[in-house]
């Protein structure tokens, strides 16, 4: 795979705040590829490495295989739609996007054929000679993106463009956004710190937490298989455990939680008996049953039921099974609850899920 | 050339501490030299002693700041003070109610308003203070006015005493006080009256415990920018006063015209620098405490 | 049409508690205070450009229309004089305080630096220092260093003052520019020339209109420093008028003063139309 883009160990400090951390990836061409993490963790600064906005304290940048930690913005191939817009108030629509035609000499008829191109693209055409104040938010959105699009830029940087439009227009642009990467071909580098935007969008998604790299993978590995607790945490809800390795039966580790609870997870070679572990469940990956039972797998608990959780097509479950040890548990509409239920609050139930389903997290 | 001047761009990128050098020169060099400099000078003449005719002597004295003891100076010098306050409180009190109204007033009507009271900022102070020569003297508007009615007999003399140099300055600094109060009331929250108001609160409560110590940022801003022009005053007092109003401003200008005493001038000006410096110093400790609330 | 309104309830007619009365115009007390502190603010200047017309020579009563005052005006080679010294002054003074300004408002706005408080501090005691004072100590300071009082004395004192100014009004209009404009433009391809000139400047443009303007109005207008800092050979208009008023009141003055008063509103309202755009 060709790579487009690479940080190599590029670490950037301001005054005091470390806001990238010895950071390495490499963005392949052609991809989604998209940075997540809470606010303050390092995304926008990461985008301003690689736009050329910022110089690295440490570290290495290539695009196309060169290094280009002391090149200017505007020598590199690549542009930025800002987050907010960052549309020049002084020039219409079509000079906004005719900008950067401008400064690369192209012939007059060329430049308008293109403007007309990339209006036209994000559906915009018509408004060439409004002023930005004139449009609307996920108007002057379209704007931005055109302006930078026109250019075909090696790689497109993103810096959350949906942030500023309400719900629904974001549902909508997030569709539109994914086919127009796959009409341009274009390599797109999207900066969010809206987690299910980045499931859905991405091809790759690297999660950053205090300027350092937590995980990196396609969407389906960092959701079912999240590395370290915090990935665990901001991505989707998990029940968290914490305990002491106790047995190793060849398929299964037994693992004694602070509560006194023996779990079962699946076997790795690297632990050691007497080793401390942290793990993950998801909370749909859990079972609600009024009885134990036999056939349902090695890991059963019971417990009381704390909170009912009604939120339209699923209902959530607080279970307690001690005194500290809460877990959630998700049941989908028309899913095992109808088994036995409905469940409600002060019930006694057991509570199950298969070893397989547990994540050995990294601390 | 235009290579040319794209490396110097990139040149100061690089070495950012020349290039501040390179801005922040010329400024540096005009106001050292013909400012700061010649606020040293007048330091140090208000130390030095007079020349017989004029110009100086340079052997240290006290004697121009013990001077402001001399009952003739000092009450000029509290003429000043207190005619510069009354000029502030005149100004608050009228200015108050014209920056409420403004500041409620519709959008329509609220520009115009507002370039109404700016536009005399724009316009010759000498020229505008002038204009009240042609109401106040003896033939003036007003006197014309009384006389033809018989409200009086003969000529008021309203020129050339302090009710005229107060007007005067009332008139001059004004919009220096409706605007900071327009500002600060405009960013009332005002659905805190309507609170008050819900909560029983009558006008006048209403004004005293809500609007009044909101707007109070407003009314520190406009007193001291009335306050430090009018204590200063030199044009209202010289073409309004007379004799018997002198204020500092005059008493300044006479030490370097007629009376030829340099350091003594010298040493007022200082003084009402400092008095100047300390209602600053006032003005930012009391709105920095304002914005804590 | 089953379901006309007429089938339900109609609502009753008399108003909902919670609506207010409909306003009705009404003049309060509020209105009167502020109708007479404009009376206040404008009916002197309104009476001197009025009897800039009057064709009495002791303008005391109105005697009928006449423009024979602004004919003497310009007969008066002294008050043309003063006016020539007085736009060379201004249209100096801005010129050189709007490059020294501007240089420093944008230092002030992109650079960090030891003593930068300390030296807005300097920068903003020109605005606040009693204009007495500046002018008394640069008269001073000219005369130690034997430097001639003329032309040149009043524009340097000009330019020291409206340097504060001009600082002042940029630096707002940069505090309002967004960076990342900037940013942008170089991210699609312009380099540091050309996002200055392209970008920037263009955003910064109605910001420098208006200080020279007001830099322009502030050293037309001025009395005070001009009056200490003038010498033989140079008098600035104000100065002219200053001491022809000081003469008495003659109905030349009072013409151009309306001409001086007339050229402010033609400038302000420049200046609005500028900052609206
Ligand atoms: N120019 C700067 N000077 C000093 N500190 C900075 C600067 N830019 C960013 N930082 C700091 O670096 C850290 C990372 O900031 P960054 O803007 O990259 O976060 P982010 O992930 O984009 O956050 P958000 O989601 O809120 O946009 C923050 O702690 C921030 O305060
Ligand atoms: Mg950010």
């Amino acid at each position: 795979m060709v790579i487009d883009v690479e940080l190599r160990n590029v670490t950037k400090r301001f005054d005091r705040t470390t806001a990238v951390d010895n950071l390495s990836l490499q963005v392949y061409r052609g991809e989604f590829f998209s940075l997540l993490g809470p606010s303050g963790c390092g995304k926008t600064t990461t985008l301003r490495l690689i736009a050329g906005f910022e110089i690295p304290t440490e570290g290495e940048i290539l695009i196309n295989n060169q290094i280009v930690n002391h090149k200017r913005p505007y020598e590199r191939n690549v542009n930025t739609v800002f987050q907010n817009y960052a549309l020049f108030p002084h020039l219409t629509v079509a000079e906004n996007i005719a900008f950067g035609l401008e400064r690369k000499k192209l012939p007059r008829t060329e430049i308008r054929q293109r403007v007309a191109e990339a209006l036209e693209l994000v559906q915009l055409t018509g408004l060439d000679h409004r002023y930005p104040k004139q449009l609307s938010g996920g108007q002057q959105q379209r704007v931005a993106l055109a302006r930078a699009i026109v250019l075909k830029p090696q790689v497109l940087l993103l810096d959350e463009p949906l942030g500023a439009l309400d719900l629904k227009l974001r549902k909508e642009m997030q569709l539109e956004l994914k086919n127009l990467q796959h009409q341009v071909g274009i390599t797109f580098i999207y900066v969010t710190h809206d987690q299910e935007e980045a499931l859905t969008m991405s091809d790759r998604i690297a999660v950053l937490n205090q300027g350092r790299l937590e995980q990196l993978g396609a969407p389906e590995e960092i959701y079912e298989y999240p590395k370290t607790r915090f990935v665990a945490d901001f991505i989707g809800i998990s029940n968290f455990f914490k305990g002491k390795i106790t047995g190793n039966t060849g398929q299964r580790l037994e693992v004694e939680t602070e509560d006194g609870l023996i779990v079962k997870l699946p076997k790795e070679d690297h632990l050691k008996i007497g080793e401390k572990v942290h793990f993950s469940v998801r909370p749909e990956k859990m079972w609600l049953m009024s009885e134990m039972s036999s056939k349902n797998g090695e890991n059963q608990f019971p417990g009381f039921i704390e909170r009912k959780i009604y939120t339209g097509n699923a209902t959530h479950f607080i279970v307690s099974l001690s005194y500290t040890q809460k877990v959630t548990v998700l049941l989908q509409k028309g899913d095992r609850e109808s088994k036995r239920g409905p469940w409600t609050v002060g019930d006694k139930v057991w509570i199950s899920w298969k070893p397989e389903d547990s994540v050995i997290l990294k601390d | 050339m235009k290579r040319f001047r794209q490396q110097l761009f990139v040149f100061f990128n690089r070495h950012p501490s020349l290039s501040l050098l390179s801005l922040l020169g010329p400024s540096l060099f005009w106001m050292g030299i013909f400012f700061l400099v010649p606020l040293l000078i007048i330091l140090l003449y208000s130390f030095l002693q007079k020349g017989p005719y004029g110009g100086i002597i340079y052997q240290f004295t006290l004697e121009n700041y013990r001077r402001f003891l001399d009952p003739l100076y000092l009450t000029i010098l509290i003429r000043s003070f207190k005619l510069a306050v009354m000029t502030t409180v005149i100004c608050l009190v009228t200015g108050y109610p014209i920056a409420y109204r403004i500041a409620f007033a519709s959008k329509k009507w609220k520009n115009t308003l507002l370039v109404l009271i700016i536009l005399p900022f724009w316009t010759s102070f000498l020229i505008r203070t002038y204009a009240w020569i042609l109401l106040l003297r003896d033939t003036g508007l007003i006197n014309q006015l009384l006389l033809k009615f018989h409200i009086v007999r003969e000529p008021l003399k309203l020129l050339y005493t302090e009710g005229a140099v107060l007007v005067g300055m009332v008139y001059g600094f004004l919009p220096f006080m409706v605007l900071p109060l327009y500002a600060s009331i405009e960013k009332l929250d005002k659905t805190l009256l309507e609170a008050a108001e819900d909560l029983g609160a009558t006008p006048l409560w209403k004004f005293l415990r809500v609007t009044l110590p909101l707007t109070l940022p407003g009314v520190i801003a406009g007193s001291i920018l009335v306050f430090i022009p009018s204590v200063a005053a030199f044009v209202t007092p010289d073409l309004l006063g007379g004799a018997k109003t002198m204020m500092m401003g005059s008493l300044i200008q006479n030490q370097f015209g007629p009376a030829r005493d340099w350091p003594f001038g010298s040493a007022i000006s200082l003084v009402l620098m400092i008095l100047v410096l300390i209602s600053v110093f006032i003005y930012l400790r009391l709105t920095k405490e304002n914005k804590g609330i | 049409m089953k379901n006309t309104p007429s089938q339900y309830p109609s609502l009753p007619a008399f108003p909902h508690p919670c609506v207010p009365p409909s306003p009705r115009p009404h003049i309060s007390w509020l209105d009167w205070i502020t109708g007479l502190g404009y009376l206040f603010l404008y009916a002197p200047i309104l009476i001197l450009i009025v009897f800039s017309f009057n064709n009495s020579r002791f303008n005391v009563v109105w005697k009928g229309f006449t423009l024979d005052w602004y004919i003497k005006l310009f007969e008066d080679t002294k008050i043309l004089e003063a006016l020539k010294v007085s736009l060379i002054v201004a249209l100096a003074s801005t010129a050189i305080s709007l490059v020294i300004g501007t240089l420093t408002a944008w230092a002030m706005y992109r650079y960090s630096f030891k003593g930068k408080r300390i030296l807005e501090g300097v920068l903003y005691l020109p605005i606040i220092i009693p204009d007495i004072v500046m002018g008394i100590s640069l008269t001073l300071f000219f005369v130690l260093i034997k430097f001639q009082l003329g032309m040149a004395s009043i524009i340097i004192a000009h330019v020291a003052f409206n340097i504060s100014f001009v600082m002042v009004v940029v630096r707002a209009r940069l505090q309002g520019l967004d960076r990342t404009l900037e940013e942008a433009a170089m991210d699609l391809g312009a380099d540091e020339v050309t996002t200055f000139f392209k970008v920037t400047l263009p955003l910064l443009s109605p910001g420098l209109i208006a200080a020279a303007l007001l830099a322009f109005t502030l050293s037309f207008d001025d009395f005070v420093i001009s009056f200490f800092t003038a010498g033989v050979g140079a008098t600035p208009l104000p100065v002219q008028i200053y001491s022809m008023v000081k003469l008495g009141v003659s109905p030349v003055v009072n013409a151009i003063s309306t001409l001086v008063l007339i050229i402010s509103f033609i400038l302000v309202i420049l200046t609005e139309k500028l900052q609206r755009k």
